[in-house]
């Protein structure tokens, strides 16, 4: 036969496979899902236990077989293919174009942290590959027009901090004027900061006492503590990433420093690496955002909080894996698997657009132990936002430990305790 | 408020030069730039954590033990790294390679050991309640840092001037070629400061967790950088220039964080580049010498 | 001069311009040609005059800012805010200009805080309204993969024109000379002093003029990305592992180095760091002369 009819024969070949509708006999042996973590470097301690969580979650499905996809109809074993980029942006990308272009991944998940998602939001755009984004959570990411993104496990920056802001607007009734912000000036804990400062400002009643924002590598807050005490606050406010927030409890601790109204960035978030590291005592009385490592969501799909942190940490202890705690992370790698299973439940196709709507189709019907699922148009998360909370001590005594919601009104458990005894 | 930042700033700035002045040690010497000295002091400061927060032994034996286990460790290292840069042409940027390396395998062993989430141990295993000072307070673990940190550096400096060995040593710093021609054994010499070197980041690492709020193993190149500063604006390869280096680098961080604290990284780089402009080898250097 | 050209830039260049059509990481790729500039540059600077910076991050986060803040605040077309980036990471060169008093690893370290305390201005927060701050930059110059590539290519071109010109002219003999000769460099005067700011520039502005290209292929990036130390420890390193002052040994450094890193990366994840810290130290050890001393193990057998 000439080449000519061979490329013919060929084309029509090609063209009779692509008419074929899929069918389960077409089904894939695998379903690729590539990622990155950080295995060093400054982002490793946030990074790795999301890896974690995510190898658990696979493992747990494909000990059932794996994935139900609906377009197959039947379940598929998963493979996670997983980089590691050594927190270095750069290497990020390198990395994240490989997952793509090279291994195919049929699901690309980004490293947790904003610092490392930004790399990988223009490549994934590029090759029209949808990114899912598990904590990268910077405005930035989002726009109308670019449709390749969705953020999974954690409320936009913007929208983070929202109950903290409606309750200091509630400030005044409990007796507080003066209020102290500190912060880390890192594009997360800033955009925080930004969102008190704003409702201390539209709130009748409240002044600033001190607002300072300090270098993100910041760990010695004895000078800051001290100053932060003469401008004589009643309420403190302090947003932090944990190397920040353990530094600064354990300054509170050797300077004997107490306030009558303390708000962490980070205290219900790693409690459990808060404990690790001596300082929850510190956080006796003190007020967060009750993140959904410390909270129980009303979960519809998938294990609960006390569930999961169960087989996490049993899942940690059989790999004798140090150093990885049970904390928000670890969650944030589960809901991703979790919001991947519900996508490939309902999605028509593998094809990037139809996984796109799948996850789309679950905002406002999915509600798991990471709060409500709930997508805005341009892919970033508007639900999971976190309820206030106070540290209390536990029912048992015995330095258990307990949680009050104080706002909204409508998930509260009790009033706030001011000033702390 | 400024004689307080004073304070704090000449506390913190005794515990600078205890962090960087083992890697100036090991500069002067050898002329080697040891970018594994901030990961000595990581591993230092976990040896704290298992001696200190596990094992509950005493501060002061954490202390001597860290300095001899790490002093001896570090003679074996020399032996097997150091000689070998000679055969280089160019030695100190041959150094540059070699200790990177180094750094990098002891961060990627520490993380596979210890895992990467931060560690820390509590002030009071240091003693209980804070220092007043002039109206306000400092943890007392800083006031320990600072005085162990001053023990020190006496210390590096009576060895260097009171004892043979020292004497040998800063011959070898003044002027290399004319030690080795007057008989002293470069090696051992090299080889006990690199020790000495080793030691000093293991004191350092010791109180790492109370300076330094927690530690991760990826602790190293941050320490890295503030040693540079500390050490180049006291002057390279003179160990008692350390001492100002981390008062003075000490007392800038301190005033920054008190009237200007989001600029508080920005004014000590600042400040180093302009000692070095107005005296080209450090404050305490006494010539440029093309190192 | 036509002997290098022939012999290590076009080839390279040849190579490097026709493997997109074969190889479609195109992010690896864009980074090869980025530490191939960075250690060109590098190797103007220190080859050639000693000046070994180590802060040289600093331009390349001076050219991406430089681009992204004339693309975003000025509205400049992305070609023009590249050479902006250009600019700005001259002008960061001639502001550190009296570092060039210093010598040997004061002048590094020096350089080195230049760079920090230009990351910290940019990424501080009360300069939000300029420089995004601790937010960061988003850009919308339009992704551009093919474009950005073959700019960063000619840049690389540039860079290597003019290491291969000052290894052949007399200036550049001349430079060399004085660099392994103290004494030689004070008896030459002022046309060294100057030749030797020239190259300082000419490093910067390669810097910047790549950093510039890199923040338009990033689009959305934080400070620390750019101005991540590990750009100048990988360029320093790769450079003097290949060798300074010659036209290919960077070249063989990056491709090298920089290659096994990626290939250490994709094939065991797991023991990245270790494998790769291990792997520099036995080149250090067993080849102190660098990839100099290999070809001429291999060339005497």
């Amino acid at each position: 036969m000439p080449l000519a009819s061979w490329f013919r024969a060929l084309c029509f070949a090609a063209a009779a496979a692509a008419a074929i509708p899929a069918r389960a006999a077409d089904a894939p042996a695998e379903i690729t899902i590539g990622t990155l973590y950080a295995g060093s470097g400054q982002l490793a301690s946030a990074s790795v236990p999301l890896h974690v969580a995510l190898e658990w979650w696979a493992d747990g499905l494909n000990r059932q077989g794996g994935v139900y996809v609906k377009a197959f109809d039947r379940k598929i074993p998963l493979r996670l293919v997983s980089y590691d980029d050594q927190s270095s942006p750069a290497l990020a990308g390198n990395l994240t174009n490989q997952l793509i272009t090279r291994d195919k991944v049929d699901i690309l998940l980004s490293d947790s942290t904003s610092v490392m998602t930004a790399s990988a939001v223009p490549i994934a755009r590029d090759h029209r590959m949808l990114l899912w984004d598990v904590t990268g959570s910077s405005p930035n990411f989002f726009s109308a027009d670019n449709p390749y993104i969705v953020l999974l496990g954690l409320a936009a920056t913007d929208r983070y901090p929202q109950r903290l802001a409606e309750f200091i607007g509630e400030m005044p009734k409990l007796g507080i004027r003066r209020v102290a912000l500190l912060y880390t000036t890192a594009d997360y804990t800033a955009f925080q900061a930004a969102a008190a400062r704003k409702a201390v400002q539209a709130t009748p009643g409240l002044t600033l006492a001190f607002d300072r924002g300090v270098p993100a590598n910041t760990t010695d807050y004895t000078l800051l503590l001290n100053a932060v005490q003469a401008a004589a606050p009643d309420a403190f406010l302090e947003f932090g990433y944990p190397a920040n927030e353990i530094a600064f409890l354990h300054a509170m601790q050797d300077n004997a420093s107490k306030f009558k109204f303390l708000f962490t960035g980070y205290g219900l978030t790693e409690m459990d690496l808060m404990r690790r590291n001596n300082v929850a005592d510190q956080l006796m009385y003190s007020f967060a955002l009750a993140g959904p490592a410390a909270y129980s969501f009303k979960t519809e799909y998938g294990l609960d909080r006390d569930q999961f942190r169960i087989a996490f940490e049993n899942w940690v202890a059989a790999h004798h894996l140090a150093g990885v705690e049970f904390g928000f992370n670890a969650l944030a790698g589960y809901q991703a698997g979790l919001v991947i299973e519900r996508a490939l439940a309902v999605a028509d196709s593998l094809d990037q657009m139809a996984l796109r709507r799948a996850v789309f189709s679950l905002s406002g019907r999915l509600r798991t132990l990471d709060g409500p699922f709930v997508l805005a148009p341009d892919g970033s998360q508007s639900g999971e936002i976190l309820p206030l909370g106070q540290i209390v001590p536990g029912r048992e005594g015995d330095g258990a430990i307990g949680l009050n919601i104080v706002w909204p009104p409508e998930l509260a458990t009790a009033k706030p305790i001011y000033p702390a005894p | 408020m400024l004689a307080y930042a004073l304070a704090t700033g000449i506390v913190f700035g005794l515990y600078f030069a205890l962090v960087g002045i083992g890697m100036n040690l090991v500069f002067g010497v050898m002329r080697i730039v040891n970018l594994a000295h901030g990961d000595f002091i990581m591993l230092g400061a976990f040896s704290a954590f298992w001696l200190l927060a596990v094992l509950h032994l005493p501060p002061p034996a954490a202390i001597v033990l860290g300095f001899v286990a790490f002093f001896l460790a570090g003679l074996p290292v020399y032996y097997a790294l150091v000689p070998r840069l000679a055969r280089a042409r160019e030695p100190e940027m041959l150094s540059l390679i070699l200790f990177f390396g180094l750094s990098q395998t002891i961060e990627a062993l520490a993380a596979m050991l210890f895992g990467n989430s931060e560690r820390s141990i509590p002030g009071r295993l240091l003693g209980r309640g804070p220092v007043h000072l002039l109206g306000q307070t400092m943890p007392r673990a800083w006031v320990y840092a600072a005085a162990v940190s001053l023990a020190m550096l006496g210390l590096v400096w009576l060895y260097l001037h009171r004892t043979r060995l020292g004497r040998q040593t800063r011959a070898i710093m003044a002027a290399r070629q004319e030690a080795v021609a007057i008989g002293i054994d470069i090696h051992r010499i090299s080889a006990i400061a690199f020790g000495i070197g080793a030691g000093l980041a293991a004191v350092a690492g010791v109180f790492a967790p109370f300076m330094l709020g927690s530690f991760t193993p990826a602790l190293g190149i941050p320490l890295d950088l503030t040693s540079f500063a500390v050490i180049v604006i006291g002057a390279l390869g003179n160990p008692l220039g350390t001492v100002l280096g981390g008062v003075i680098f000490g007392v800038t961080l301190m005033l920054m964080r008190a009237y200007l604290s989001s600029f508080a990284d920005l004014l000590p780089d600042l400040v180093l580049i302009l000692v070095l402009l107005v005296r080209p080898a450090g404050l305490l250097g006494r010539q440029v010498r093309r190192a | 001069m036509w002997r290098d050209l022939g012999l290590v830039v076009l080839p390279l260049l040849a190579v490097l311009a026709v493997l997109p059509a074969v190889y479609d990481n195109g992010a690896l790729l864009l980074n090869f040609v980025v530490f191939l500039v960075l250690a060109q540059g590098l190797n103007l600077t220190y080859g050639f005059s000693g000046y070994l910076p180590f802060g040289y991050v600093g331009f390349f986060g001076a050219g991406a800012y430089g681009f992204a803040m004339s693309v975003t605040l000025a509205g400049a077309p992305p070609l023009l805010g590249v050479l902006a980036g250009g600019g700005a990471s001259l002008l960061v060169g001639l502001l550190l200009t009296p570092l060039l008093r210093l010598q040997g690893a004061y002048f590094g370290l020096a350089s080195l805080a230049a760079a920090e305390a230009l990351l910290h201005l940019i990424g501080n927060p009360n300069l939000q309204p300029v420089t995004g701050g601790p937010y960061g930059v988003k850009l919308q110059a339009g992704y551009a993969p093919l474009l950005t590539y073959a700019l960063a290519l000619a840049i690389l071109a540039l860079t290597m024109l003019l290491v291969a010109w000052l290894r052949h002219a007399r200036f550049g003999l001349r430079l060399l000379a004085a660099r392994d000769d103290a004494l030689a460099a004070a008896m030459a005067g002022i046309d060294i002093v100057r030749g030797r700011l020239v190259i300082w520039l000419a490093s910067a502005l390669a810097a910047g003029l790549i950093g510039a290209v890199f923040a338009w292929r990033t689009a959305t990036f934080f400070p620390d990305a750019v101005f991540d130390l590990n750009f100048s420890i990988f360029a320093i390193v790769f450079t003097l592992f290949g060798g300074a002052g010659t036209l290919a040994g960077p070249v063989f450094g990056v491709l090298l180095l920089y290659g096994l890193y990626n290939a250490i990366g994709l094939s065991a994840p797991q023991y990245f760091q270790l494998a790769y810290g291990v792997l520099i130290m036995l080149l250090a050890l067993f080849f102190p002369e660098g990839l100099a001393g290999i070809a001429r193990r291999i060339a005497d057998g």
